[in-house]
């Protein structure tokens, strides 16, 4: 619909083509867009699985049609705008059960109890920000909210979140409003999942889980910083799964839990830290967004020499991208995560590597079949692809066309830097895992940690999460 | 719910904020439409997936059936809204859409 938009600034009337699994999404992205009643002509059906015969049937006897009508159809006045709280208006008084109610029927939760977003609570998570309220960190798609500082504390409460997690939702949401980051794809077919990536002092500050279960729900940090993510999608950007009107995710996941790298671990190695990486100083605290469409299964490591480490983490790498690499080469971005087990990561360091000589080797040893990327696009969205056109094109390295066997294999990742590698997980076994972000929708985009003046001393007299009070 | 039992401390009530946000919805006039086909100048731009290649081979067929003076801007004039240069055409295309002088676009395919 960005493109209706467009021509309709452009001063010509626009008619989109949508196939009628989409239609309630296209009416809500035209409104989002300022283009309510631009007109949407039905194709019946899923256009993949239809036949040629079946294609041209419906072309011809309802697109056609609908097209048709559109062009005759006089323009709609839209409707007008309804009128919306204010940040600090109550707009609900009940008790916890009625609140769950009331934020269920407006579709405000993500089906689990949330924390009732009072005036008190939502002041304790500002306490641990010097920004004002009303701060616009961005514009959020579908619906083109105002990312507010505001609303950030409200969902961070609603999570189950503590007040002292504040800066590092404030990065999160910082980060999601990147354009970079290409928000207004969340709500996409293959249903991809934001992940959080926590580097630095603050994720021992806060009590992270970076060892064993890291990825589990369970502890406090993890999961509801998490959680926050997914909810402030739903209640400030507008992704919201069925009944609501936006979300095209086929299948979809659950949120994933924040990950935080093992500090400790990375200093013991001598290697740089995830932030590092992005060219943060190690004494930052840098969050880091990403999608995820994929997660490899476990990934064990054995041997004691580089290519036995590499053997079936580069393998698992590319089954677990597998055929859908193909978006990688169409939209030109692909950042998968690995997260690597602290003792593979010794293994490795032992042997004299570092996160560099493991990148590389990814690069070079992460293929596939040539058929698959050429394949794949038909069941996806009904054609066929040519990697020797795109390479005609100009579009990939001429090493894609290199010969035309179709069994030939090909690389799937664009270049060495963007693998990821975040050291965490059991430091007692050595196992390691890869998340796969969607291409171009949900590349990493980091954010440093910005800490209100007294956090030393206010983190060190917080009420543990575990239990126990830091200072004794 | 909560069962009513003789000796239980009243729950308490929470009065609770908005959790979203104002909203910062553009407005665009949307243009005339076609109440008058024959003879305009129609523009395809597609995002090149979900077969729109035959799809806008069969439009511009029909259309052409029933109105024989209309007129036909391809697809590659526009570029592809979904490839890996869509800022670029993105940012190109009210030019491109100005310089093919068309009456009006059809858009797809969204799927």
């Amino acid at each position: 619909m960005r493109a209706c938009k467009t021509a309709e600034e452009a001063g010509v009337p626009a008619f989109a083509i949508v196939s009628t699994g989409f239609l309630r999404q296209a009416h809500a992205s035209a409104r989002a867009l300022g283009i309510e009643g631009a007109w949407v002509a039905e194709y019946p059906g899923v256009i993949p699985t239809d036949s040629r015969d079946q294609l041209e049937k419906k072309v011809r006897d309802v697109v056609v049609s609908n097209l048709l009508a559109g062009f005759a159809a006089p323009i709609q006045e839209p409707t007008a705008a309804a009128v919306e709280p204010a940040p600090t208006d109550i707009v609900f008084t009940g008790s916890f059960d009625a609140v769950q109610d009331h934020f269920h029927d407006h579709l405000w939760s993500d089906g689990l109890p949330v924390v009732p977003p009072t005036l008190g609570r939502v002041d304790a998570f500002m306490s641990f920000t010097a920004r004002e309220r009303s701060e616009v960190l961005g514009i959020l798609h579908p619906e083109h909210r105002a990312a507010t500082v505001w609303s950030v504390a409200v969902n961070g409460v609603m999570a189950g979140c503590r007040p002292e997690y504040m800066p590092v939702l404030l990065s999160v949401a910082d980060a999601i409003a990147d354009p970079e980051f290409r928000l207004e794809d969340a709500g996409s077919t293959p249903g991809w999942e934001p992940l959080v990536v926590v580097s630095g002092p603050i994720a021992a500050q806060l009590e992270f889980n970076t060892e064993g279960g890291l990825m589990r729900v369970g502890p406090q940090a993890n999961t509801s910083i998490g959680r926050f993510l997914r909810m402030y999608m739903r209640n400030v950007a507008g992704w919201r799964t069925p009944p609501g009107t936006t979300d095209k995710g086929s299948i979809g996941s659950t949120f994933n839990v924040a990950l935080a790298e093992d500090d400790a671990m990375v200093e013991e190695l001598g290697w740089p830290s995830f932030r590092e990486d992005l060219g943060f100083d190690p004494a930052d605290s840098v969050v880091t967004v990403q999608s995820v469409v994929a997660i490899s299964p476990p990934i064990y490591s054995g041997g004691d020499t580089p290519d036995q480490l590499m053997e079936p983490i580069s393998h698992l790498m590319a089954t677990t991208m597998g055929p859908w690499s193909f978006t990688g080469l169409w939209y030109g971005r692909k950042h998968p995560l690995l997260l690597l087990s602290p003792a593979v990561a010794r293994a490795f360091a032992a042997c004299g590597w570092g996160k560099d000589e493991i990148r590389q080797q990814l690069f070079d040893e992460v293929t596939l079949e040539a058929r698959w990327l050429e394949r794949y696009p038909f069941h996806v969205a009904g054609a066929d692809d040519s990697l020797a056109r795109r390479v005609d094109e100009g579009l990939i390295p001429a090493l894609y066309a290199a010969s035309d066997d179709p069994e030939r294999q090909v690389p799937l990742l664009r270049r060495p830097e963007w693998t990821g590698i975040v050291v965490a997980g059991d430091p007692g076994r050595n196992q390691s895992k890869v998340y796969v972000n969607n291409h171009e929708q949900g590349p990493p985009v980091s954010r440093r940690v910005v800490l209100p003046d007294d956090w030393e001393t206010r983190v060190s007299t917080r009420r543990s999460p575990s239990g126990h009070d830091n200072q004794s | 719910m909560t069962a009513e039992r003789p000796d239980a401390v009243p729950e308490p009530e929470f009065a609770v904020v908005w959790p979203s946000a104002r909203s910062t919805f553009p407005r665009v006039a949307l243009n005339t439409r076609l109440p008058d086909p024959e003879g305009k100048r129609i523009g395809f731009i597609w995002d090149h997936v979900f077969r729109g290649d035959e799809i806008y081979e069969l439009v511009e067929a029909e259309l052409t059936k029933r109105y024989p003076t209309m007129t036909f801007v391809p697809y590659p004039e526009f570029g592809n809204i979904h490839g890996e240069d869509e800022p670029q055409v993105f940012a190109a295309l009210p030019d491109r859409i100005r310089e093919k002088e068309v009456d009006a676009v059809i858009v797809g395919v969204g799927a």
